[in-house]
């Protein structure tokens, strides 16, 4: 503003009117919704993984053991995957600042930041009740009063709106560490938790044998431990499902962040709303499938 | 557990599946001579079972404290960056509060102006209400 003289304040509001059709950060806040989708589906694994372990357990002794005794074999179980209840402490905490780095993304991206209308309202109601010290003559006439309010509106939005594009692009920066974080997320899905799967149904179909071995002796017990395990059994494989809708998501997120942060000076490019939508596709099929992480029922 | 830390991530699951599945071998055993082992052999065979399991949990366990060691650098370095994010965030609101400081501080001026102690008073107490925020 120092040479007001060829920056007249019609040409800056054109100015500022102009700049705001640029800055539609939408596509960033699409991002960071199906990121914390992401992350929200990843947290049952944790204790999916757990739980693979002492399950696995209490069948086992429910229907191998001569003296079973539930509570007893539920502690045994609990302090033998207790390494592992540990272990995934660690991973919680990566899961949660993917979660808040997307929540971070999601509050800076926020349209309603750059507008202060209501500040500003407040300013040129102030300006407007100052007189000229001779008498009650208002300082500023009302028309140049609403032109001055305006343009500070708009000069207050575009500072705004440029310290919201350079904390993006700081945020964006870190790609390669969500890259690292994500991939580490992946392989507990793909090492850890379809491990725990695994062991699961390996077991359960041995089980299976022992009931049938029973059935002649105890025809309802093992009518109803045969149809539980068959049960489980389904849901199991659902689960391993999981992990490929997760990978594939996890795959659609990395993509996304590289593209996002490529094209964070043309945020409507083709290439990245074609990515975007992606991502948001696999987050869709991936939230259909998380629903088998719940217990398998009748 | 010294010698543990020698292994690399891939060795510690191959070695948690391969017992994995040595006590689902054990198991196998179990329900195939169950009507012919005798009971102390049965519980001693559950015993190997129960300890191959311990096992299996430790290899994953470590296993996945690998995983999360190899991400501890990137963690951080996000972490750095929510923080340095919130901090602009910050920023963006005092830019707000500085506005609305504004305005109260022209309403104390034109009372001052006015030499009306009683809008002094008043628009000096609404200043004071919101103190404006240091960036």
């Amino acid at each position: 503003m120092q040479r007001p003289s060829r920056f007249t304040i019609p040409t800056l509001l054109l100015a500022g009117l102009l700049l705001d059709g640029c800055t539609n950060l939408a596509p960033v806040r699409t991002f960071a919704e199906q990121t914390q989708k992401l992350s929200a589906s990843f947290d049952p694994m944790l204790a999916g993984t757990l739980n693979s372990c002492t399950d696995n357990a209490m069948r086992k002794r429910l229907i191998m053991s001569n003296r079973f005794d539930a509570q007893a074999s539920e502690q045994a179980a609990q302090a033998d995957c207790l390494p592992i209840a540990q272990a995934s402490i660690p991973i919680a905490r990566l899961n949660d600042v993917l979660l808040r780095y997307a929540q971070t993304l999601a509050k800076v991206a926020d349209d309603k930041l750059p507008v202060h209308k209501q500040e500003f309202t407040a300013l040129g109601d102030a300006l407007g009740g100052l007189t000229q010290s001779d008498g009650d003559a208002p300082l500023l006439d009302a028309d140049k009063l609403s032109k001055v309010v305006k343009l500070s509106q708009h000069l207050s939005r575009l500072a705004t709106q440029r310290l919201q594009k350079s904390t993006l692009r700081e945020l964006l920066d870190e790609q390669e560490a969500v890259i690292i974080v994500s991939n580490a997320l992946k392989e507990y899905a793909q090492r850890s938790y379809r491990a725990g799967l695994q062991d699961e149904l390996r077991d359960l179909q041995l089980l299976r044998s022992a009931v049938d071995g029973a059935a002649p002796r105890e025809p309802l017990a093992a009518n109803y431990i045969r149809t539980r395990l068959y049960l489980e059994s389904k849901q199991l494989q659902e689960r391993q499902k999981i992990v490929a809708s997760y990978v594939r998501a996890v795959d659609s997120l990395q993509a996304s962040i590289i593209s996002l942060r490529a094209n964070l000076d043309s945020l409507q490019a083709a290439e990245l709303q074609q990515q975007l939508a992606q991502f948001s596709e696999h987050i869709d099929a991936l939230q259909q499938q998380a629903v088998f992480y719940a217990p398998a029922r009748w | 557990m010294a010698q543990l830390t020698e292994l690399t991530k891939e060795q510690a699951y191959a070695i948690a599946d391969s017992l994995a599945q040595a006590s689902s071998l054990v198991l196998e055993l179990r329900i195939r001579q169950r009507t012919s082992l005798a009971p102390p052999d049965q519980d001693l065979l559950e015993q190997y079972e129960n300890h191959l399991d311990q096992m299996v949990a430790l290899f994953r366990a470590y296993g996945i404290s690998l995983i999360a060691e190899g991400a501890e650098q990137a963690r951080s370095d996000i972490e750095g960056a929510i923080a340095k994010g919130k901090a602009q965030l910050k920023r963006i609101a005092d830019v707000k509060a500085a506005i609305s400081a504004a305005a109260k501080l022209v309403d104390l001026g034109a009372a001052i102006l006015s030499r009306d102690p009683f809008a002094i008073g008043e628009a000096a107490a609404s200043l004071r209400a919101k103190p404006e925020k240091q960036g």
